[in-house]
């Protein structure tokens, strides 16, 4: 069989051992598992650490870092510092939270707080504290921080202005008292220190943005803390800017001039004025002083108490002083007092014109007198009058300044104005301060309840429908935590309600003493009823 | 014999199924392919199976009785047993949840020590009725049994995740480990049970 | 000839019986009870590996990653699978942990290597030092690995919770979701009976 011989065989081919597609499956999970862990990695953020006073509240692994209450950050770990004093705690932030980390970057710790003060974060029973932080991306990155003691009140992100006030007591000025523009809350009062001179008390208040526009370089502040209750010579005044700010207090501002005047620069210094009234009194250029010689006891008359002219005022007392006379060898009191000649338009501003006026007057009758303005507090003031019936007598010259004559105080305006004091001390709103208070124990006492109703509702199933009822109740929560903060503001030991009742309460005290005083003087002078206060 | 191994003087390793000549005069042998030990059937199976169906059926009552778990809110602490687990669930409308907890926990642990029970009842009574089917539920039993861990398993999530300070917590209790070693005895019991005594006594009849 | 039909003893019955080979897919089993005695899978040592190395990807990435995250009124609880266990045995219950600890963690895992220590220098023709104990222990150790079971407890924990919290799924959770998935498949196409007469024809 040539013929099959010839026939060439075929090749062998070996065939390579095909690898098999199984292996697909562990080339997909190799890259699945690469991918999660090039994920995980590079999504960590910086690990940051943040030293505080103690860990209270916080918990490695759970606690969160919030901004705008969203998580940017985790507590990982906590620890003390070797000389154990303070607390480091270590915290992965967000990777895209990395270029807020700077040097004005401010952390604090938010959790539920009790203090003399004030209550704070009540929410965060439920949630757990938490640490806040405030993001900056001015300065340099950072990874060490220091907590703030306090959360502080103002935020970097927050649009305004800051501005100093200086104020000579700090009266019932709060941090986070509402400072208000025409009674709309545009601010709050951010802190307060006394200055280091002790000269003054600086209130740093801030402003939000677009109202800090309003705050003008001629604008004016003044304290309206607490219903602004002013027991004067002209008796009581109450003046508030809005029902909250009699609760706790407040600041109030003007812009006089409106947008004629340029707005001014952050940090500019103010003087806070006590009171609105206070900015209120018009300046007077033109001051005449005069004297006025009391023989009796001046005792309620002080520099600033009113000098008024059948009840209006025309100036004040510019110094009271006891001065030996020696020639008659005698002791006298000589009030200098100071007219404001414009407030009566005795003058179209000239000095000289002024004063001849005044003498024609005297020359006419014109005499002052010691005048009680107010009883309780036992407050006097120089009350000028015409008395034409009087023997003539005229104003003398040759001191230092020229004196208007006087007569003895009568003392039936005395009694008369008991009376009219003490149906103003009626009228003090405490009706309604104590209404206010009651509902505002009410509704505490509606919170208490609606929680106590959520914490059955709870409890009731393993399976609580939680998730609504939550923010219900932190919304409650929320509420609770700011009616107890009125209710402590307006009953705490510094609140301002509480010092304007103790101070209402010292006054009808010495009003009292002042009333006894009067009967026992009655008691001893009888007389005095029929012919009037006559000195002996 | 009915053609089974045992008869014809072999035995089968329980690990690797190589067949092994038994050796005349001893009880087991060691597998030449795998090492393991060889026995005519598996030692002391019975006796083992049933010790061990004892001993989870007496675990069976604590881990019914006591709570599994804890769940504690604003300071209240509430219990749950299996049973009241499942009620919970009922009662709050999530009954397919229900039905799941219910058959893992409750109905496959029970059947479970019930089928068992019966094998090793009717093995040693020498029953030859319908060795096919027990031999099913053998395996039945044996594939099943696991399932039973479910609620192990939840109780280790929930415990896990659970823990938000004084808005919820959930802790686990010693029910749950009762529960558990009720879950790994029936196990172990299942496993010790040799499957070929049910065939070898329906052989003996048959013969 | 190691597909030369041979005689072999079914271990639920001991019917004494002859296996032909097995073509690829199919699965022979016992004449008498219905026992699955042996897996016709192609390429099995080669699949065995590629799945078992799969799964053991898997198996680290859920391990190591977050699995659950629950956020209740802004708080939340971050949790891997060794945490949860972590907190069995703060809670006092050590015999627990050590029960989900070997079942959902050290089962498949020491399962898996065990497989691979087996199946690997078998591909190339060779036998591990002590591969058939091994190969023994591991079948020993099927039962208790029980993944699939504690993913049916994550989901009936995340229903009982979804009422009352929100649950972030974690990338752990994905990872373990396909780790059942090639462990079941691992598990389900090994060719017991292949490997055991492949690793007796193997040389040390």
């Amino acid at each position: 069989m040539s013929e099959v011989d010839d026939i060439p065989e075929s090749n062998i081919v070996t065939k390579r051992r095909r690898i098999s597609a199984i292996w697909i499956i562990p080339i997909v999970a190799a890259l699945v598992g690469a991918w999660l862990a090039y994920k995980t990695i590079s999504e960590r953020g910086p690990e940051i650490t943040i030293v505080l006073h103690d860990a209270e509240g916080l918990e490695a692994g759970k606690t969160a870092i919030r901004y705008r209450e969203v998580m940017v950050g985790l507590v990982e770990t906590i620890e003390i510092a070797e000389d154990l004093s303070h607390v480091v705690v270590g915290a992965r932030m967000q990777k895209r939270f990395a270029r807020y980390l700077t040097d004005d970057t401010q952390f604090w710790v938010v959790r539920a707080q009790v203090t003399a003060g004030r209550v704070t974060g009540l929410g965060t029973l439920l949630s757990g504290a938490y640490i806040a932080v405030d993001p900056s991306d001015e300065g340099d990155p950072q990874t060490q921080f220091e907590a703030l003691e306090d959360p502080p009140l103002v935020t970097s992100q927050e649009e305004g202005r800051g501005f100093v006030l200086r104020a000579e007591t700090k009266g019932s000025l709060e941090v986070g008292v509402p400072v208000y523009f025409r009674q709309v809350q545009v601010g709050e009062v951010v802190r307060t220190a006394l200055d280091p001179s002790g000269a003054f008390v600086t209130v740093d208040v801030f402003v939000r943005a677009p109202h800090h526009q309003r705050v003008r370089r001629d604008s004016r502040f003044w304290n309206s803390s607490g219903f602004d209750a002013t027991l004067d010579a002209r008796g009581v005044r109450v003046d508030s800017e809005s029902v909250v700010a009699m609760m706790i207090g407040g600041v109030g501002f003007d812009a006089p001039t409106g947008d004629t005047a340029p707005p001014a620069d952050e940090g500019a210094v103010f003087s806070l004025h006590p009171s609105k009234r206070d900015v209120d009194v018009e300046q007077f250029a033109l001051k005449q002083r005069y004297l006025v010689h009391f023989k009796g006891s001046v005792r309620g008359l002080e520099v600033g108490s009113p000098v008024e002219f059948r009840g209006i005022r025309v100036g004040q007392v510019a110094d009271v002083r006891l001065q030996y006379d020696g020639a008659a060898e005698d002791l006298s009191i000589p009030v200098v007092i100071e007219i404001e000649p414009e407030r009566i338009g005795m003058s179209g501003g000239d000095p000289v014109q002024a004063a001849d006026r005044l003498a024609r007057l005297v020359e006419r009758g014109l005499r002052a007198q010691l005048k009680s303005g107010n009883l309780l507090t036992g407050q006097l003031l120089v009350d000028l009058d015409l008395h034409p019936k009087l023997p003539p007598a005229s104003v003398k010259r040759g001191g230092t300044y020229p004196e208007i004559p006087t007569i003895p105080t009568p003392l039936d305006e005395l009694a008369g104005s008991v009376t009219r004091i003490l149906e103003k001390v009626e009228r003090l709103p405490l009706d309604e301060l104590t209404a206010e208070a009651n509902g505002a124990i009410r509704e505490l006492h509606g919170t208490l309840e609606q929680t106590r109703r959520f914490t059955e509702k709870v409890n009731e199933g393993l399976v609580p429908r939680v998730d609504g009822t939550i923010g219900q109740t932190q919304a409650t929560l929320a509420a609770a935590e700011s009616t107890l903060r009125s209710v402590e503001r307006m009953f705490g030991a510094e609140s301002p309600v509480n010092v304007e009742l103790a101070r209402t309460l010292a006054e009808l005290a010495s009003a009292a003493r002042a009333l006894r005083g009067l009967a026992d003087h009655l008691d001893r002078h009888p007389e005095d009823l029929i012919r009037g206060g006559s000195e002996k | 014999m009915n053609g089974s191994a045992a008869g014809a003087g072999l035995w089968t390793c329980h690990d690797c199924h190589q067949l092994v000549v038994a050796p005349p005069g001893h009880a087991h042998a060691a597998c030449p392919r795998c090492g393991g030990a060889v026995h005519v059937r598996k030692a002391a199976s019975l006796q083992r199976t049933a010790a061990l169906l004892v001993a989870s059926a007496i675990l069976y009552v604590p881990a019914n009785v006591l709570p599994v778990m804890t769940f504690t809110s604003m300071g209240r602490q509430q219990s749950d047993t299996i049973l009241s687990g499942v009620a919970h669930l009922l009662l709050h409308g999530q009954w397919p949840l229900a039905a799941i907890v219910f058959f893992a926990s409750v109905v496959v642990p029970v059947l479970k020590l019930v089928a068992l029970a019966f094998l090793v009842i009717s093995v040693q009574r020498g029953s030859a009725w319908r060795p096919a089917e027990r031999t099913r539920l053998y395996r039945i039993t044996e594939l099943v049994g696991r399932w039973s861990m479910v609620d192990i398993y939840v109780v280790t999530v929930l415990a896990a995740l659970v823990q938000t300070g004084s808005v919820a917590a959930v802790e686990a209790r010693s029910g749950a480990f009762f529960f558990g070693g009720v879950v790994v005895l029936t196990m172990i019991a299942a496993e010790t049970f040799d499957p070929r005594l049910i065939w070898d006594r329906c052989g003996a009849r048959r013969e | 000839m190691p597909n030369a039909p041979h005689v072999t003893a079914c271990p639920d019955c001991d019917l004494l019986q002859r296996l032909p080979s097995v073509p690829p897919g199919g699965t022979a089993r016992c004449p008498r009870c219905d026992c699955v005695l042996a897996r016709g899978t192609r390429h099995a040592v080669e699949r065995a590996i590629a799945l078992a190395l799969a799964s053991l990807i898997f198996l680290v990435c859920a391990n190591l990653f977050p699995f659950l995250r629950l956020e209740v009124s802004g708080r939340f609880v971050d949790t891997t699978i060794p945490s949860s266990v972590a907190t069995l045995w703060q809670q006092d219950l050590p015999g627990l942990a050590a029960i989900v600890c070997a079942t959902t963690i050290a089962a498949p895992l020491v399962q898996l290597l065990m497989l691979l220590y087996v199946v690997v220098p078998l591909e190339f023709g060779r036998r591990a030092h002590g591969a058939p104990a091994v190969f023994r222990l591991m079948g020993r150790l099927r039962p208790w690995s029980m993944t699939e079971v504690f993913m049916l407890g994550v989901l009936v924990s995340l229903v009982k919770l979804a009422d009352m919290a929100d649950i972030v799924p974690g990338i752990a959770l994905v990872a373990f979701s396909l780790m059942i998935l090639t462990l079941t498949a691992t598990f389900a196409t090994l060719d017991e009976h292949g490997i055991w007469e492949r690793l007796a024809e193997a040389r040390e």
